[in-house]
């Protein structure tokens, strides 16, 4: 499984970000380890720290490999192609395009309050009464783009029922299509050998 | 053709009547220039003319207003968008935010109505023609200046093909050579048969271009 | 009545990114104790209704944790995609119930209303809590066997309920904002469920390791006494109707100095905005 990760990352150029992606993991490994090896009655020892980690990465690396490996812009013009509807599109792709957007929002705010005296280091009581002058500016900003982009896109018939068109259309090689039927094979595979109790629980 | 009917309009969740009654008729081919200081409603009409308010926005409107001849209330926001488009006064919140390249964003109206795609590019590349934009297609929509994200708003309403144009203060952030680029454009977009309602504090646009300059 | 499914559309990406803005770098400027991940959920149900917030908070715990960049990519968010989900379907219900409505301060009306709601939802979480808490564990603490375990249960369920009453006499008596109060019993339930629902992921899935502060306190529970599951839950009952408190506030502050024209155009907006247009 690790193997079959290194190798398709390679080949797509992103290995770095599937380090990264590793790094991001070291926290909660961190975490899991020093909990369950130095806490006497709280933990359950080494055991149970890698078998929670294990489990972790089980449920983190499958859609991190998926998303480090493609274009956000190409999945979902595929999905599209494949019949999901422009709603959903149009809601993941905006979200995924809003990120940074609220992001940058956010550090603006930040270090506008902060030049006006804003304490965000000093006790926690300080620091919560920072809370709504953070919280409030960027809400109102992103309620304020809500109402621009609802106009904007109602112009362009964005409400319009049917399919839309796609400019682009993602080419689908021969080798591709074998390649998903052999994963989807050796999954059922998987599947089934776990059933009949061959592998471990 | 768009008219407005002793049309009067509050926004919802407000009491005052942001447009006081109003009546107008915009023909085919034909420039109507609208002029008042500010907050006599020339946006509240733009929003109004173009059935935005109250279809998408809400609130309350008295009169009628009819575009080819059908309320604007019966009608659903993307059978507005193909009569009437428009053009606000602050271009960047006009684009998507969700394209990569200028081409795809024109294109977005179009796709929506799920016209052949051939039809698509026809109509994406005909409003970056007529615009005189069309080395800006392959740019990113987020690294524009004022005026060619202005003119690129414009391009992706005109992709969709309404029969007539709101212009909300279309000149306000450009500089007088692509003024004069937009008002050509207005001349000729008005040239090809669409009804076109403008405001403008600039005088010499509106005399330019306006056939009619009612002062709200 | 507005018409157009678009601005819920528009709304609910707005919404996550905020959630994800908010919860990441807003919460580690001020360094404190909360998640602070749920606004643009609560918002997102609050203003256009239970299914709105439930497909915000779902996606952005999806996206939180699998799509975005490493910098920002939080692993552990994934499965508790259905706890914030669960939050966004509860805030429609109340946005649906008029509970963020801004209220006038000195409105009586409202009082008699106010009061005897937030005493109904402390008495609710103080019923859950002794349920929680005094299990066998409890029992155990109160005979001798485990003494830790009952002090540690009894300091959470009393942090709660002290910030419960001290926010909403500050609400009543500071700020004169009946509406207020009635929010803040909104965060303080939608954190008692978000922590019932939470308590089975965090102690299956992860084993009561998360990677946030909150591993320190559950694995002091469990040096006190409970069992995984009991831990995970304690853990959920202290931390989040905290978090859901204050974010709910957060959420009626922003509502209320919204303008109301904005407002009123989304769906639940005439139950927001209630009465006679001012």
């Amino acid at each position: 499984m690790a193997l079959l990760t290194a190798l398709s990352a390679l080949r797509a150029g992103r290995i770095q970000r599937l380090a990264v992606a590793a790094l991001a993991l070291t926290p909660v490994a961190a975490s899991s380890l020093l909990i369950n090896l130095l806490l006497p009655a709280g933990g359950g020892g080494l055991a149970t720290a890698v078998a929670a980690l294990l489990r972790l990465i089980g449920a983190t690396l499958p859609l991190t490999l998926l998303f480090a490996t493609t274009d956000a812009a190409d999945l979902l013009n595929d999905l599209e192609a494949r019949g999901v509807g422009r709603r959903a599109v149009f809601v993941l792709g905006a979200a995924l395009a809003a990120v940074p957007r609220a992001q940058a929002r956010a550090v603006d705010v930040i270090e506008a309050q902060r030049a006006r005296g804003l304490d965000t280091e000093g006790s926690w009581r300080r620091r919560l009464r920072g809370l709504v002058p953070l919280v409030t500016p960027v809400v109102i900003g992103s309620l304020a783009e809500v109402e621009d982009r609802t106009l904007a896109l109602e112009v362009r018939a964005f409400g319009a029922p049917g399919r839309r068109t796609l400019l682009r259309r993602l080419p689908d090689s021969r080798l591709q299509r074998a390649a998903r039927w052999t994963m989807g094979l050796l999954l059922a595979l998987g599947l089934a050998a776990r059933a009949a109790g061959v592998t471990g629980p | 053709m768009i008219v407005l009917d002793q049309a009067s309009y509050r926004y919802p969740g407000t009491s005052t009547w942001a447009l006081p009654t109003t009546s107008l008729e915009l023909r085919p081919g034909e420039v109507v220039g609208v002029t008042g200081a500010n907050e006599r409603g020339k946006t509240t009409l733009c929003m109004v003319a173009a059935g935005l308010a109250p279809v998408t926005i809400g609130g309350e409107l008295r009169g009628r207003v009819l575009v080819d001849g059908r309320p604007t209330v019966e009608l659903a926001g993307y059978e507005l968008a193909q009569r009437c488009g428009v053009l606000f006064d602050n271009p960047t919140v006009q684009l998507t935010g969700l394209h990569r390249i200028v081409y795809e964003e024109v294109a977005f109206g179009p796709c929506n109505l799920g016209l052949p795609l051939a039809e698509v590019h026809e109509r994406t590349q005909a409003a970056l023609r007529i615009l005189a934009v069309e080395h800006l297609a392959g740019r990113n929509p987020g690294h524009l200046s004022g005026g060619e994200t202005q003119l690129v708003a414009l391009a992706g309403l005109l992709a969709v093909r309404p029969g007539h144009l709101v212009l909300d203060e279309p000149t306000s952030r450009l500089d007088p050579e692509r003024s004069l680029q937009v008002a050509d454009a207005i001349a000729r977009v008005a040239g090809a048969g669409v009804g076109v309602l403008l405001t403008a504090h600039d005088e010499e646009l509106l005399a330019r271009v306006c056939g009619q300059v009612i002062e709200l | 009545m507005p018409r157009s499914a678009t601005r819920t559309l528009v709304l609910m990406p707005v919404a996550i990114a905020l959630n994800i803005a908010l919860g990441s770098t807003v919460q580690q400027a001020l360094k404190l104790p909360i998640y602070l991940d749920s606004v643009g959920t609560i918002l997102t149900g609050v203003l256009a209704g239970p299914i709105a917030g439930l497909v915000t908070g779902g996606l952005t715990n999806v996206i939180w944790a699998y799509v975005l960049p490493p910098p920002l990519q939080a692993p552990t968010a994934g499965p508790f995609a259905v706890t914030a989900a669960v939050i966004g379907l509860l805030a429609g219900l109340w946005g649906w119930l008029g509970l963020f409505r801004a209220r006038r301060a000195t409105e009586t009306t409202s009082l008699f209303v106010a009061v005897p709601a937030a005493a109904l939802v402390a008495l609710v979480i103080a019923y859950t809590f002794s349920r929680a808490y005094t299990s066998p564990q409890g029992f155990n603490s109160v005979t001798g066997f485990n003494v830790n375990a009952f002090r540690l249960s009894e300091l959470a369920f009393v942090v709660v309920i002290v910030v419960f009453i001290l926010l909403a006499a500050w609400l009543l008596v500071v700020r004169r904002d009946a509406g207020a109060v009635l929010a803040l019993a909104a965060g303080l339930l939608t954190g008692l469920v978000a922590a019932l629902v939470s308590a089975p992921i965090s102690a299956f899935v992860f084993g009561g390791v998360t990677g946030f502060g909150g591993d320190v306190i559950v694995a002091a529970f469990r040096a006190a006494g409970s069992n995984l599951y009991q831990a995970t839950l304690q853990q959920g009952l202290l931390s989040d109707p905290l978090d859901k408190m204050i974010t709910s506030l957060l959420v009626f502050f922003v509502l209320a100095a919204m303008p109301r024209r904005l407002l009123a155009r989304f769906p639940n907006g005439d139950r927001l905005v209630g009465g006679a247009p001012a």
